[in-house]
């Protein structure tokens, strides 16, 4: 019978396998440096945005979503949601946080769920001190509306982040634009 | 008609091989290498795509299938009238588009006729009636002009116009 028989030097070949790979699952997922940290909170931050149908409460979303957002915040979207059911329109084209923050939760009614996967996520430190940095990345948001359409919209997103005095990184600013028009 | 001589050279002929054992641990191995290998070359080289969609009718019709060949564009240049896949956002959403205009060139759309540098441009893909209209405008550097084929819908429904070049990643094999 042919079984698995160890001799010495597969036994190293084992050993070091099982060393890459614990080396690769922690440079991956578990290290802490800046540019995974600012990834952190770009997925945080997408997390705060999103919608179960049986996910957490509005209030709790909304705390999350304005810590994340630094108190000189701006934002230039287009991302348009009809909601017929009601007869309205809401446009993300707010400016400040406090106004990005009640246009999300006016919008968010109208939908059943959202969900938002990030792609492409480019971490660029403005200087060595790597306490700025400007994120790039693609976003892919779908959903169901209440009316029970389905919808898939593609955006690019441009962040500023800094880091401020408390070590957490927060947005400056945030611009999505489509990743294909005709304008 | 079969000789006395013809019989001993038949039977010499066939003989019975001794029955192998399986290695199980040698197919565990290959198996597993090829499924690496086939989920490589699906991942960088091949991806099959499923076509979801009617705006590249009657190209291609909704629910088709097809493989992305997604090196393409690390060896030549985007060619107009050329069908190309498009990354859109996210890990798994392309676009099936096909090339208009490129960079440094104009495009206007005149009730569904396009121009290019002011000229027709000839386009017997098209097979459905279109009356868009689109004003003149050039296509920056780093940028291509893409349009599907199917230009049946208002204009604002269609997804095309204006997407930066690095979004190229494939063609479709067929």
């Amino acid at each position: 019978m042919s079984g698995l028989r160890f001799n010495r030097t597969k036994w190293i070949a084992l050993v070091a396998l099982i060393l890459i790979t614990s080396a690769a699952v922690w440079f991956f997922y578990f290290r802490t440096d800046d540019a995974t940290a600012v990834r952190s909170r770009l997925r945080e931050a997408v997390a705060f945005a999103e919608k179960q149908p049986k996910g957490s409460g509005m209030n709790l979303q909304g705390a999350g979503m304005a810590h994340g957002l630094g108190d000189f915040f701006t934002a230039e979207t287009d991302i348009e949601i009809s909601g017929e059911s009601r007869g309205q329109t809401y446009t993300l084209t707010a400016a400040t946080r406090a106004q990005l923050i009640s246009s999300y939760f006016m919008l968010r009614p109208l939908l059943t769920s959202l969900s938002v996967s990030l792609a492409e996520i480019e971490v660029t430190f403005h200087d060595d001190s790597r306490k700025a940095a400007t994120v790039e990345c693609s976003a892919m948001a779908t959903g169901f509306t209440q009316n029970g359409d389905f919808f898939r919209e593609g955006r690019l997103i441009s962040a500023e982040m800094v880091c401020e005095d408390d070590g957490e990184w927060r947005f400056r600013s945030l611009r999505a634009e489509p990743v294909i028009s005709f304008d | 008609m079969t000789t006395q001589n013809e019989s001993p050279k038949e039977e010499s002929s066939t003989f019975v091989r001794p029955k192998k054992k399986l290695d199980w641990r040698m197919i565990a191995i290959r198996s597993g290498v090829a499924a690496g290998v086939t989920i490589l070359v699906c991942i960088f080289i091949l991806r099959p795509m499923i076509i979801n969609g009617s705006s590249m009718m009657p190209t291609y019709s909704s629910r088709g299938f097809t493989f992305g060949f997604l090196p393409y564009f690390k060896m030549y240049a985007p060619q107009r009238k050329q069908i190309v896949i498009l990354k859109h956002a996210g890990f798994n959403t392309f676009l099936l588009k096909r090339i208009i205009a490129l960079p440094g060139e104009t495009v206007e759309i005149r009730e569904g006729t396009v121009y290019i540098n002011g000229k027709e441009l000839e386009e017997p893909y098209v097979k459905y009636p279109c009356d868009w209209n689109m004003s003149h405008r050039e296509v920056s550097k780093g940028k291509i002009f893409v349009l599907g084929d199917n230009r049946s819908m208002p204009m604002e429904n269609h997804m095309g116009g204006l997407i930066n070049q690095n979004r190229l990643a494939g063609v479709p094999i067929w």
